[in-house]
């Protein structure tokens, strides 16, 4: 089954895809002036997975939904689908960077920057987290849900910040912040960097699935 | 006979409209029309078949499976005309039907090739500089592709010139008769209906006013026109409908043994009324 909507989502959004394509070509050329291969490669990550992410949106967008929710197949595989191809599309196109700033000869990054396991592991955390955040809120706002949510954050952050200001104490976040990442120090140092590694994995596959389980639930009540 | 479809006090409410307790069975080899005026629930009767919308109440049965639970095995063997076909503009006709068979086991590609040339689609042809009734010629030859045992189609007709309506009709008359499959054809067109339907199913309000064979729907129900001077309190409540003019009164009654005793001796004609006469004549005063 999700074979089949992997078909069908490469017949109906593969210009789409190819539209990525621009950004490996930014990357090439880019790369003789990139200090470090991380902000590159993990973008490329993060870029891809957000495309995939939003297909669910370029389907309300055509009015295409009830076409596609005719077909047989349960609301929960297309989540599970759109989980999965979110994943692959974002781990391929960050291993596709990375290859490119390996092979590209004119390459600043060396290859011990471009194939960095802290980076690997980061642009894993990314892309998994930018799905498990997207997902339920494109599939219940839409993708201009998504960009209004990410807008409203930023206007919070100010009003608070103006405040702040107004009222002459910080309310920041900062100690909030620096807190986690104490915890995170701490945890690191105590676990190692293999513990550490798979308590960070675990951590977010438990916060992806949690998504997957509200995406779920969101999908599954919506009448079309 | 077995029932395909089988609905059981089936209840769907929305903010403004809510569908009550519709019963019927559609059965194996039977053309079933679904009649009532727009935004009487027949929309909201395909998106429960569909499982586009859940179900508030009642039972929902396709092939003896539950509707929501075995929605899979169920939409395989479904093929599906929504009333306003919308997909991808960028889309080709030829990439419309790749998309669609991977999910039939049964897909039938020079079925569908066969169709396409019998309605004139070019396969190169984008789907968003397709016309209306081109858009709904597509969507029939994807339903009629897989070899499916039911077709719910939703408003089919609307949109389409009156020969390829004809064509369509007689296409699915001739379906039925070689698939053995059954159809629920949802439509406010009835003179479609009037040559093609075994049984019709007539909603208004959300609520089901009759469910029953073509023949017994003709031979029962009546069109009554007669002087205003017969039209009183007990009459108006005796018609199902009923309208009046300077000229006199039209109704219609769902008995029409009953109608014959009511009116003999009086200047009354009593007259087999078409699908459209029952639609228009029960609506509900505005």
């Amino acid at each position: 089954m999700l074979r089949r909507l992997f078909v069908k989502d490469l017949i109906l959004n593969g210009k789409v895809f190819l539209g990525l394509l621009w950004l490996f070509v930014w990357v090439g050329y880019a790369a003789r002036d990139l200090n470090g291969a991380g902000m590159a490669t993990v973008i490329g990550g993060i870029a891809a997975t957000l495309v995939t992410v939003t297909l669910g949106a370029r389907e309300e967008r055509f009015h295409a939904a009830a076409v596609s929710f005719s077909l047989p197949v349960t609301r929960r595989d297309i989540v599970r689908h759109r989980y999965l191809a979110g994943h692959l599309v974002g781990i391929a196109a960050f291993l596709l960077t990375c290859t490119l700033l390996a092979v590209v000869p004119w390459s600043k990054p060396t290859l011990a920057q471009v194939f960095d396991p802290k980076t690997m592991m980061f642009a894993l955390v990314a892309v998994s987290l930018t799905i498990a955040v997207g997902m339920p809120f494109v599939l219940r706002f839409g993708v201009m849900g998504l960009f209004v949510g990410l807008g409203s954050l930023q206007i919070l952050g100010l009003l608070t910040f103006v405040l702040g200001l107004a009222v002459g104490r910080t309310v920041g976040l900062r100690p909030v912040l620096r807190a986690c990442e104490r915890i995170i120090i701490t945890t690191h140092e105590n676990l190692g960097s293999g513990g550490f590694a798979v308590e960070l994995l675990l951590a977010v596959a438990l916060f992806t699935w949690a998504s997957y389980g509200l995406s779920v639930w969101l999908i599954e009540r919506r009448d079309l | 006979m077995t029932s395909v479809l089988e609905l059981r006090g089936v209840g769907k409410r929305y903010d403004g409209f809510a569908l009550d307790d519709v019963s019927f069975a559609l059965p194996a080899g039977v053309i079933m029309g679904l009649i009532g005026p727009n935004g009487a629930g027949k929309s909201t009767i395909v998106r429960l078949i569909l499982n586009l919308a859940s179900r508030d109440s009642g039972d929902l049965r396709v092939f003896g499976l539950d509707a929501a639970r075995d929605e899979v095995a169920i939409k395989t063997r479904i093929g599906f005309v929504h009333e306003v076909p919308v997909f991808y503009p960028h889309l080709t006709v030829a990439g419309l039907g790749a998309m669609a068979a991977p999910f039939y086991p049964k897909w039938d590609r020079s079925r569908f090739e066969q169709l396409l040339k019998a309605f004139d689609l070019p396969p190169r042809r984008r789907f968003g500089r397709l016309s209306r009734g081109m858009r709904t010629k597509l969507a029939i030859a994807l339903a009629l592709s897989h070899h499916a045992e039911l077709l719910v189609l939703d408003e089919p007709t609307s949109g389409l010139d009156p020969v390829f309506r004809r064509e369509l009709i007689e296409r699915l008359m001739q379906y039925v008769a070689d698939e053995g499959a059954a159809v629920l054809l949802s439509t406010h067109l009835t003179a479609d209906l009037e040559r093609a339907a075994d049984c019709i199913t007539f909603v208004q309000n959300g609520r089901l006013v009759f469910a029953s064979t073509r023949d017994e729907v003709m031979d029962r129900w009546a069109l009554i026109k007669g002087p205003l001077e017969l039209l009183d309190a007990g009459l108006r409540a005796w018609l199902k409908g009923v309208e009046a003019g300077p000229l006199g009164f039209v109704g219609v009654s769902d008995d029409v043994a009953a109608a014959r005793r009511r009116f003999a001796g009086q200047p009354v004609v009593i007259e087999r009324p078409t699908l459209e006469d029952i639609i228009c004549y029960t609506r509900p005063p505005c």
